[in-house]
């Protein structure tokens, strides 16, 4: 387990490393650079300076940009963490449905629903959702994370965290309203995510439906909700996690585009902000950061699929 | 399948979410743009007349907006004396600077505040004069330093102004919406902290609405002010969202994200006046769009070969096309409701095979090609240059005359009006006072250049005299007489072929009252009354 | 007395090119207490009629027969949900490659759990905690039954990490666990080194031997089984060829398919040249789409003649059961 851990941190080691070779020419091209050293010299300031953790002053606000920037992103992260777990609510029984009915009216009618996710662009979706709430007559905010009237300031980045920690000055109020703010954006994204995870599953299940140890199961006996709840369940979801892994960046670029639509304060309308003023240090951040979150996401999915699945540790071993 | 009732559970919580406006003490205010500072003094766009003018600050005196006359604000009474040279302006006494986290009054406002404000456009010492202020300065000071020679105090809360010559404009000056008052014990703290950009962007005045220092670009707060002189305002807390996206702007007032909202597209502005729950308010704004003909250029020297280009072009359909219906058709420089608006000038027709004719007589050059020039950006003037450009462009090649357009950036832009490289310029006007002379001398007048307004290239004797004489003439009727004689003689010779007068259109909730929209100075929130709003159900 | 009773079960698939008869009347009649051993060549039908037997098949196959009796149950007549509780309590099968017919993802003990018979359907939360220590026994005495010893390593582990022999013996193991009448093996030792072969024969025929289970061995080898099995019966192509008991078939082979399997059987005392062709019947068996018509062996039978295009009749010669025109009859 431990020469596992180790053997991905070397990968880790090298694609981070390919991340600021990228990071630093988008800031050497952009916001300039001082001509008296050569570019070898200045990248490796620019790793220093990284891995000191400063990675320069936005132009806008004076303030170092990585605070901003990782509180910009933490926002995105809440997000899709709503969004995935409303798809995760409604895409998973629906996936288990569609993959035990296979080829049957149910699962066609199931799958397309999900191909909508796969036909639909992101953005026209999130525009299409902030007219909702005038054509249903539900009444629902479609801008910011919060309504304006509630000062709450950005100490964690988490506004659910942040607007309670303004509970005395407005009670509940701004939690609820965040709540509620947050309700929109995460349809939107649970819409796409959902088209995934119906896929995925379907796929996962049909595949273990047809193994051999279900098979058994049945010859002992079983009926089919059992040997669903009791074998298909616990198989099914290694597969699916895996497949998700892969599918982490674009999640995160969907939810910057639904971000800008809905104003929504995090990564996505930072930066466009950002590049719209003319600030392109927040270029070089945003990669740094949200790819070097995707990568450690990565290897953190790897480990938990470790941890819960006994097959792939047999995968482990077999390499040693 | 047993987590769905926990999904529809937040769903219905959702349904008992109850919007911003139904909170009857929190306006919002959603405009398009950003201020550029929270001076009027120095930033002359729309958003800051908006966010600064009657909430920040206050003036001297104001235009009443039922009488149209000028009524009291900071200065109680005034008098003047017979040859109009002096002003003496009498001021209250009970006027508090905004109190908060930044700054703490230790006074009230008294003569030197006043003082102090105005020097700053005039005096090229004062301390504050170069602060934040960008190129425009011929928009800084202009109109307001050739007309007052010197600000005299005569004691705490009397004040004197000595004009130049004897100037009947100066109370519409004063009202006008760099005419507001600052503090100067704020600007001595500022000085002494080595701050002085702080005072356009940390704003002090004395207005009923207090800045809050937690505003950022896109949100900018007020609260009310602690100690108000005037009535205090129902609205305890205001809040400026800027929102540039038109589409989301109005998306935001149907859900009750914003109260108010300013300048919807043009394109929606018919669906928006049929809604029964929000009301439009237009208001002509006394920005005219409109044609500039080169009389220097050689093609256009004779007024005959105007005359018959303009009768040429079909400014209804560009109304149509371009404007929507965000702007009233101009037959005449001058909004139909000003007092010097002449209703008799002589008009232009849409006669295209008349205008042919003219020009074939007039032996006009038929093979050169006409340069349009206009601005790439869109600008308050004309939404839509290219598309405009595009509509004179074919009606003048249907009688025959051949074009070309240009669109050029704001430096290439300068350097070609002052060139003389163009032959028609697609432009506008924008007064910033109520006086006729100041839409008047900038296209008309011999001392403005083609960046100041004349891009006609006009300079005549008689204009100019008449211009001239108007400003200092004291009687009334004479006055009404010179400019009635200006526009038959401009429209005469149609230099500057008006397109369009713009509206300025706001959108507000049903349960928004007293909201009153000056076209020159801004929206003035003080009076605002909001009370929770009807449901669908209660209007029918 | 006939624990199985199957006469004329025909099985039709359903395909693209029309309804292909994978099964033609084949009939089984499995006497209580005995070990039956099936013997086919691969391809030849002999897990389908298990399959059918159980009733996991397909819903695309039609499955008919003039009589499937088990004991007194007709298993034709069977619902889905009855036909579990058989399939639970009388019936159990044992399967070819036992590693992937394991739950991956539980350890050995958990799988074992759920079949013991009080707590097969009813592992609730609170049960699973107060059975636990009785279940450890009941498992642990399954275990030694089977003969694995160190059971205690094996309830820990997870399928992946046992060997094909450990988890054939648990599987059965599982099987007898509710003690079923009948015991269906389905090639079990198939892809094991002959040492774990020789255990696992050795453990059927101790289970048949103490417990009286029933034991019906199918198998493609007849070699393997030869000396197991109290009866034989042999399959080719979907059709049973010949049955009876272990002595009939191997004295007195009528069929000639059978006359063929035999001769198959190595025998390493007689002098065999080096590198000399062994001997098989020519040819090779059919694909599904093609099957001959009448007896399927006809092609490749050395007796063949033309009357063979019409379906041999089963003739019954004192429990040693042919469906030949030409078999070989050396005694009346």
């Amino acid at each position: 387990m431990f020469n596992y851990l180790i053997r991905r941190l070397y990968l880790l080691c090298i694609t981070s490393i390919i991340l600021t070779i990228i990071a630093f020419s988008i800031q050497h091209l952009t916001v300039g650079n001082t001509l008296d050293s050569n570019v070898f010299s200045q990248y490796l300031d620019y790793l220093i300076s990284i891995s000191q953790g400063e990675l320069g002053v936005s132009a806008l606000d004076n303030q170092p940009i990585l605070k901003t920037a990782l509180i910009a992103f933490i926002s995105t992260l809440e997000l899709c963490f709503f969004a995935f777990i409303f798809a995760s609510i409604i895409g998973v029984p629906l996936g288990i449905l569609a993959g035990l009915e296979r080829n049957r009216g149910i699962d066609y009618s199931i799958m397309s629903i999900a191909l909508i996710g796969l036909a639909l662009p992101v953005f026209w979706v999130a525009i299409i959702f902030t007219m909702l709430p005038n054509l249903t007559g539900w009444v629902m905010p479609i801008d910011g994370n919060i309504s304006v009237i509630y000062e709450v300031p950005m100490v964690t980045g988490i506004m659910l965290i942040d607007s309670l920690l303004v509970s005395e000055q407005y009670q509940l109020s701004a939690f609820y309203n965040h709540l509620v703010h947050i309700v929109l954006p995460a349809t939107v994204l649970a819409i796409f995510l959902i088209s995934e995870i119906i896929r995925l599953t379907r796929h996962s299940i049909t595949m273990i439906m047809r193994s051999n140890y279900i098979k058994a199961a049945h010859t002992k006996g079983f009926s089919r909700p059992q040997i669903v709840y009791r074998h298909v369940l616990k198989n099914a979801i290694p597969p699916i996690i895996h497949q998700l892994r892969l599918q982490i960046s674009t999640i995160i670029s969907f939810a910057m585009a639904i971000e800008i639509v809905f104003s929504y304060q995090g990564a996505g309308m930072w930066l466009f902000v950002s590049i719209q003023q003319g600030d392109y240090l927040a270029l070089s951040t945003a990669i740094l950061i949200i790819s070097g979150f995707i990568l450690i996401l990565s290897i953190i999915v790897d480990l938990l699929l470790v941890l819960i699945s006994p097959t792939k540790r047999k995968v482990l071993y077999a390499d040693q | 399948m047993r987590f769905l009732p926990i999904y529809f559970s937040l769903a219905f919580i959702s349904a008992c979410y109850q919007t911003e406006s139904t909170i009857t003490d929190t306006l919002l205010y959603c405009s398009d743009k950003a201020p550029h500072s929270f001076n009027p003094q120095i930033s002359h766009d729309v958003a800051t007349l908006d966010a600064t003018t009657h909430q920040l600050y206050n003036r001297l005196v104001k235009i009443d907006p039922i009488s149209q006359r000028f009524v009291s604000d900071i200065a109680l009474r005034w008098e003047v004396n017979s040859k109009k040279t002096e002003y003496t302006f009498y001021l209250r006494r009970d006027v508090n600077f905004h109190h908060n986290d930044y700054f703490t009054p230790s006074r009230q406002l008294n003569a030197e505040d006043v003082i102090f404000s105005f020097d700053r456009m005039l005096a090229k010492e004062h301390p504050f004069h170069l602060t934040n202020v960008v190129a425009e300065t011929y928009l800084y000071n202009h109109p307001f330093s050739n007309l007052v020679a010197d600000i005299v105090k005569v004691d705490d809360y009397t004040i004197r102004f000595m004009l130049n010559k004897s100037d009947a404009t100066l109370l519409a000056n004063l009202a006008a919406h760099y005419a507001v008052i600052h503090s100067k014990e704020y600007a001595q703290l500022l000085l002494e902290n080595d701050n002085k950009a702080q005072i356009d962007y940390l704003p002090i005045g004395t207005g009923p609405y207090q800045f809050k220092q937690n505003s950022t670009k896109r949100l900018i707060r007020f609260q009310a002010h602690t100690k108000p002189w005037e009535k205090p305002s129902n609205i305890k807390q205001l809040i400026f969202d800027v929102t540039p996206n038109s589409t989301k702007r109005y998306a935001k007032l149907l859900s009750g994200e914003c109260d108010i909202i300013t300048n919807p597209a043009p394109s929606q502005v018919k669906q928006i006046s049929k809604n029964e729950l929000f009301s439009l308010s237009s208001q002509p704004t006394g920005n005219v769009a409109l044609i500039a003909f080169n009389t220097k250029s050689k093609s256009l020297q004779n007024s005959d070969v105007r005359h018959a280009l303009s009768s040429a072009i079909d400014r209804q359909t560009i109304l149509d096309a371009v404007y929507f219906e965000n702007a009233t058709a101009a037959n005449n420089l001058l909004p139909s409701n000003s007092w010097a608006y002449n209703p008799r000038a002589p008009l232009v027709y849409y006669t295209p095979e008349h205008s042919r004719e003219k020009l074939q007589n007039g032996e006009f050059d038929f093979s050169q090609t006409l340069r349009i020039v206009a601005p790439i950006k869109s600008s308050i003037f004309n939404p839509n240059f290219y598309k405009t450009a595009e509509l004179i462009q074919s009606n003048l090649a249907t009688i025959g005359v051949n074009t070309e357009i240009i669109q050029l950036r704001n430096e290439e832009l300068n350097a070609t009006l002052m060139a003389g490289e163009y032959d028609l310029y697609l432009t506008g006007i924008s007064p910033y006072i109520k006086d006729p002379d100041n839409l008047f001398r900038p296209l008309f007048s011999c001392s403005s250049n083609q960046i100041e307004g004349n891009t006609g290239q006009w300079c005549d004797t008689k204009v100019q005299a008449l211009l001239d004489n108007t400003l200092l003439e004291t009687n009334f009727v004479q006055r009404v007489k010179n400019y009635y004689q200006l526009q038959e003689y401009t429209q005469d010779q149609l230099i500057y072929l008006p397109i369009a007068h713009l509206l300025r259109f706001d959108v507000f909730n049903n349960n928004i009252s007293g909201l009153q929209m000056n076209p020159l100075t801004g929206i003035d929130l003080h009076s605002v009354n909001k009370v929770p709003p009807l449901t669908k159900e209660q209007i029918k | 007395m006939a624990l199985l009773d199957v006469r004329n079960l025909s099985i039709d698939i359903l395909t693209a090119q029309g309804k292909i008869r994978v099964i033609d009347k084949a009939t089984l009649n499995i006497v209580d207490g005995s070990i039956h051993g099936l013997v086919g060549e691969s391809g030849s039908g002999k897990s389908l009629i298990a399959k059918a037997i159980l009733g996991v098949h397909n819903e695309n196959w039609i499955v008919t027969a003039d009589r499937m009796f088990l004991g007194n149950i007709d298993l034709l007549k069977l619902s889905s949900k009855e036909r579990r509780k058989v399939m639970g309590k009388e019936i159990a099968i044992i399967f070819q490659n036992p590693r992937s017919y394991l739950d991956p993802s539980k350890k050995i003990f958990d799988q074992m759990r759920e079949v013991l018979p009080e707590g097969k359907s009813k592992i609730h939360f609170l049960n699973k905690i107060v059975s636990k220590s009785t279940h450890k026994q009941i498992i642990k005495e399954l275990l030694h039954k089977v003969g694995v010893q160190n059971d205690q390593e094996v309830v820990r582990n997870y399928p992946h990490e046992l060997s094909e022999g450990i988890c054939q013996k648990v599987m059965i193991a599982m099987a007898i666990a509710n003690n079923p009448r009948l015991l269906i093996a389905d090639e079990p030792t198939t892809s094991m080194e002959a040492v774990t072969q020789a255990q696992i024969f050795r453990l059927l025929y101790k289970l048949n031997q103490l417990h009286n289970t029933t034991i019906l061995l199918l198998s493609n080898n007849f070699g393997s089984i030869s000396n197991l099995s109290d009866y034989i019966s042999l399959i080719y192509c979907g059709q049973t060829v010949e049955s009876g008991s272990y002595k009939q078939v191997l004295n007195s082979p009528m069929h000639p398919y059978t006359q063929a399997m035999i001769k198959t059987i190595l025998n390493y005392d007689e002098n065999l040249d080096h590198k000399s062709q062994l001997y098989t019947l020519p040819g090779s068996i059919p694909p599904a789409n093609q099957l001959p018509i009448g007896c399927r062996l006809g092609p490749r039978c050395p007796k063949a003649q033309r009357t063979c295009v019409t379906n041999p009749t089963a003739v019954n010669y004192k429990g040693h059961v042919i469906r030949c025109h030409f078999p070989t009859l050396d005694e009346k």
